[in-house]
């Protein structure tokens, strides 16, 4: 009888045990990882109540509050993911050999994505081809404005890694896949673009690290050359100068930290024969002639190894990231705004480059509407026109001009694009140069002078010339420098240089 | 509220138990009572006030009767009792069912439709309806004397457990237990164990098993969606090849038994906590040799009630023609078919049935017992199974080409083909059923439920009950799938 009455007041107290948790937290509990919405806990009224909304969003609250729920959930995700290789992640689905795949990459390989969002693979295709059209347009329009424009396909793990895909239902072998229509139609159209499944799929045997981690259906490190390779490209289309990234030799070494997808699995236990990580020296390569350029990225979760995995601040001037044409991060801080928020005409004119990215899969999307916001953004009709009057105004102005000129002098650029650049500015709210004091002709000499010292000592070729002509005239190297300096500045007053109309 | 959701496993039930054990004897009925109303107002608050006026409507007109001496009048009161159960079961239930159906009729007779506002179904109407008429005819009867406590009866109705999907408990069977009951520290931790058993099949099998089936059927309640979903459901069912469509009804099959089995598990569990013996709602049904067996076997308390109180006052087996006999029988399985639920569909489930019941008594029981005891509990099973797929599918058409589908002999690659949870509940679901098919099953069917426990026994019960109870939290809370079948009968 004792022994029943005391079972049975274990019972109560089993009962009572998350109820104590959850007033007191007497045990600390390790959070759940991944982004979940939270429900408020509800206000009882009589009309809440009566309607039944009240003990809805009760159950929710209570779901999502009550004691020990973290080790709880983490016990049936563990659960379904070892017994049937099952998880409830949102989008996350297991393959074979504890390799982890986003769900609608797993469908597009498969053919059976798709025809999920379209009624005929036909749509489709018309979709699509009415997107490249938009991204043909959208480019042509921001080169006016001295922008370049391309698409950037991230991996498919998918198509990397077939041998450990779930099993599926394949839909007919000729069915069409997002990321193979897009490939074909950009380049048909001459949208400059880079496809990096393929070239995944031809290193992944030979290359010294996983090309995707088995936990992760993003990619990880191997970003690294991803966006090696990116920015590479990016140079090529206009020879901008951006900074060359350097690999060192790949190291791998073993943590039991869970990152990527798998931690956000939320298991009591890691999955086995995941903790190979990989890791190289990155070095960033700058001269004189290198110059970081500002990047808008619109485009999915692929783009965050980029902040992960490689210095950005050393690579680029200013980031500016549109998630899913969404939420904006702007700057390396990434101080978060809605994109619908934001003055959008004024990221789109302070970027050297605008890339839409994604994974393959997701290109069926159709860019998150971006697209066609950036076209209205651009239209003729009134961005530029409104550019054009900025810049006729900033013209008419001697004084604004003046400060211009002089700014342009000291950048080593043309005054058209400084004109532009604060015309922009302009419309962004935040001109620059209209207000600042037009420096005197010594002022102006004396820093050209500074300017052309620094490039030249910095240039071992024109140092050697000079100290051999020092050394022919018989006078010291600095003064040598000195009077070459003042030969350059008489040339360029002379030529109306430093300062013209 | 149901018991498989948070407010009742870890607010609810811990604080009702708490509050209930340490109260003196005597006020026990007083905070389960309150707990009930409780309990119901949480789920139904629209209806719980015409519940508890209905009830003591009852339960004064059926005192009345007692008094009266006038045959006549003990007979009207007894009539406006059972009118006013049964009259609210037929407004909530069948008010929209007939509208349809008459908007339908006066559509074809090239008539305006009427207009009416869609009733909303208080839940577990039937139930209270049904307990609420056994108590007027047992007290009409002269089986038991009525209740001398208005709080009594109330609680005779409202009990939580019971309340809203059964067991269909006869006044006779609860009386005594009402007025004087005994709660053994024993009985309580078997309760617990027992509710946890119910727990296990609703949240473990039934819904990972209803999930699925949801997948391809769509949500069980038809009457809430609208034509896009109902025909995007349509296509599902035309497309689907025959291993898909047998996979999911032999899935529907196990859900609704573990589901309703569940439930009902849970609700003598927590009545077994509090010192009520309920009757046992289910034996094994899936091992029945004939449909006829398979009705002594499901949903029991329903089965007794109708036999009670519809198949004897209709004549039952003591007519003059045998044609009689059946055309009662089947009337009784038609009326049960319609107690599940107002739409065609219920009717049909209902009326099979009651044919494959006249059938056994005509030839059908020979022809079974000729085949043996396996192959009828086969065939039986397979014929419940096909039937089933008239209770879930809510438009006959649907159910209809379903069934054709079935029978389509189309093998393309099955829909589930990587679900192995599917295929392992299925399994686990199935090895449940048919257990007791053994006598090794009968035997531990009976330690488990039935038997008393010694001090080792309630080590390992009590070790195993924990962890499943906080399993089922778990799978509640990680998964966002538990609605309960029976609460909308």
């Amino acid at each position: 009888m004792t022994f029943d009455i005391i079972l049975f007041g274990l019972l109560m107290v089993l009962l009572f045990l998350p109820l104590l948790q959850r007033k007191t937290t007497f045990i600390p509990i390790k959070p759940l990882k991944g982004v979940f919405e939270t429900t408020e806990k509800p206000e009882l009224t009589f009309d809440n109540y009566k309607d039944g909304t009240y003990q809805g969003q009760i159950e929710k609250y209570i779901s999502e509050n009550f004691g020990f729920r973290e080790p709880v959930i983490r016990l049936y995700n563990q659960y379904v993911y070892s017994f049937f290789n099952k998880t409830y992640c949102h989008f996350i689905v297991p393959g074979k050999n504890g390799h982890l795949f986003y769900d609608q990459a797993v469908n597009d390989y498969y053919g059976t994505e798709i025809p999920k969002h379209f009624d005929s693979d036909e749509a489709f295709m018309a979709k699509a081809d009415q997107e490249v059209a938009l991204m043909k347009l959208l480019r042509d329009m921001l080169h006016w404005y001295g922008i370049e424009f391309m698409a950037f396909m991230a991996p498919d793990k998918p198509s990397v890694y077939p041998e450990y895909m779930p099993r599926r239902n394949p839909r007919q072998p000729d069915a069409v896949k997002c990321v193979e229509y897009y490939d074909t139609k950009m380049t048909e159209a001459g949208i400059p673009h880079i496809e990096m499944t393929k070239w995944y799929q031809q290193i992944k045997d030979t290359a010294s690290f996983d090309v995707f981690t088995k936990t992760d259906s993003h990619w990880r490190f191997s970003a690294v050359y991803g966006y090696d390779s990116l920015f590479r490209y990016m140079n090529s289309l206009n020879d901008f100068g951006i900074p060359k990234i350097h690999i060192g030799p790949v190291q791998s070494y073993t943590t039991d930290k869970l990152e990527g997808d798998e931690e956000t699995l939320n298991l009591l236990f890691p999955i086995k024969g995941t903790n190979t990580k990989y890791k190289a020296d990155i070095t960033i390569e700058t001269d004189s002639t290198t110059r970081k350029p500002r990047v808008l990225f619109v485009g999915d979760s692929f783009i965050w190894s980029l902040e992960e995995f490689l210095p950005w601040r050393d690579i680029m001037e200013n980031v500016e990231i549109w998630f899913y044409n969404s939420t904006a991060y702007v700057g390396f801080e990434k101080e978060t705004f809605k994109v619908s928020e934001i003055n959008k005409l004024c990221s789109l004119l302070n970027a050297d480059y605008v890339i839409y990215y994604s994974a393959g899969h997701q290109w069926w999307q159709t860019s998150y509407g971006f697209l066609e916001d950036a076209i209205q953004q651009l239209n003729v009709s009134d961005s530029l026109i409104q550019l054009t009057r900025q810049m006729n105004a900033i013209r008419n102005d001697e004084h604004w001009k003046k400060a211009i000129q002089i700014q342009a002098s000291m950048q080593g650029t043309s005054f058209d694009q400084m004109l532009r650049q604060e015309a922009t500015n302009v419309i962004c709210g935040n001109p620059l140069l209209k207000d600042i004091t037009p420096m005197d002709k010594e002022s102006i000499i004396r820093i050209e002078k500074e300017k052309i010292e620094n490039i030249w000592r910095s240039n071992s070729t024109i140092m050697n010339q000079i100290k051999e002509k020092a050394k022919a005239k018989g006078i010291s190297v600095d003064s040598m420098l000195k009077l070459d300096i003042q030969w350059v500045i008489n040339q360029k007053i002379e030529k109306g240089e430093l300062f013209n109309n | 509220m149901v018991f498989s959701s948070n407010v009742f496993l870890l607010y609810f039930m811990p604080v009702f138990f708490l509050v209930y054990f340490l109260m003196p004897k005597r006020t026990r009925n007083y905070v389960l009572l309150f707990a009930s109303v409780l309990f119901y107002a949480y789920g139904a608050p629209e209806f719980v006030i015409q519940l508890v006026l209905s009830t003591i409507a009852n339960f004064f007109i059926v005192r009345w009767m007692c008094k009266t001496e006038k045959p006549v009048r003990k007979k009207l009161l007894c009539a406006l009792s059972i009118i006013i159960s049964l009259g609210l079961l037929l407004y909530y239930k069948y008010g929209n069912f007939t509208m349809e159906n008459l908007n339908a009729l006066l559509g074809l007779a090239g008539k305006p439709g009427l207009t009416w506002t869609r009733i909303l179904l208080p839940i577990g109407i039937s139930f209270f309806s049904f307990q609420s008429v056994t108590y007027t005819l047992d007290v009409y009867r002269g089986i038991n004397k009525p209740l001398e406590k208005l709080s009594d009866f109330i609680l005779y109705i409202m009990m939580f457990p019971q309340l809203i999907a059964g067991p269909i408990i006869r006044y006779n069977e609860v009386a005594d237990q009402i007025r004087e009951r005994q709660s053994t520290i024993d009985d309580r931790l078997q309760g617990f164990y027992r509710f946890v058993i119910g727990l296990c099949k609703k949240i473990l099998i039934a819904d990972v098993i209803g999930a699925e089936v949801d997948a391809v059927l769509g949500p069980s309640n038809y009457a809430l969606l609208s034509v896009e979903q109902l025909n995007d459901i349509a296509s599902r069912i035309a497309t689907l090849d025959t291993g898909t469509a047998w996979i999911v009804a032999l899935a529907y099959t196990f859900q609704i038994y573990f589901d309703f089995a569940g439930y009902s598990d849970m609700a003598i569990g927590l009545g077994r906590i509090m010192g009520f013996r309920f009757p046992e709602n289910f034996d094994n049904p899936y091992n029945s040799a004939s449909i006829t067996e398979f009705w002594r076997r499901w949903h029991i308390t329903l089965g007794n009630f109708i036999k009670n109180y519809l198949y004897i006052p209709l004549g039952g087996n003591r007519v003059k023609h045998k044609s009689r006999m059946y055309l009662n029988l089947w009337l009784c399985f038609l009326i049960s078919g319609l107690w599940h639920g107002a739409s065609w569909n219920f009717i049909v489930w209902g009326a099979l049935h009651g044919l494959f019941i006249c059938a056994d008594k005509l030839f059908l029981t020979k022809l079974m017992q000729k085949l043996g005891r396996i192959p009828s509990v086969i065939l039986t099973f397979l014929t419940v199974c096909i039937i089933w797929v008239f209770f879930r599918v809510e438009r006959l058409d649907f159910a209809w080409m379903f069934i054709q589908r079935m029978f389509a002999f189309d093998f393309a690659p099955i829909y589930f083909s990587a679900n192995s949870q599917l295929y392992v509940t299925m399994i686990v679901a199935a090895f449940f059923s048919f257990f007791t098919l053994s006598k090794f099953g009968l035997k531990m069917q009976e330690k488990v439920y039935f038997s008393e426990f010694s001090n080792k026994k309630h080590i390992v019960a009590w070790c195993l009950a924990a962890f499943a109870f906080v399993f089922c939290i778990a799978a509640l809370n990680a998964t966002d799938f538990s609605p309960f079948i029976y609460f909308r009968f």
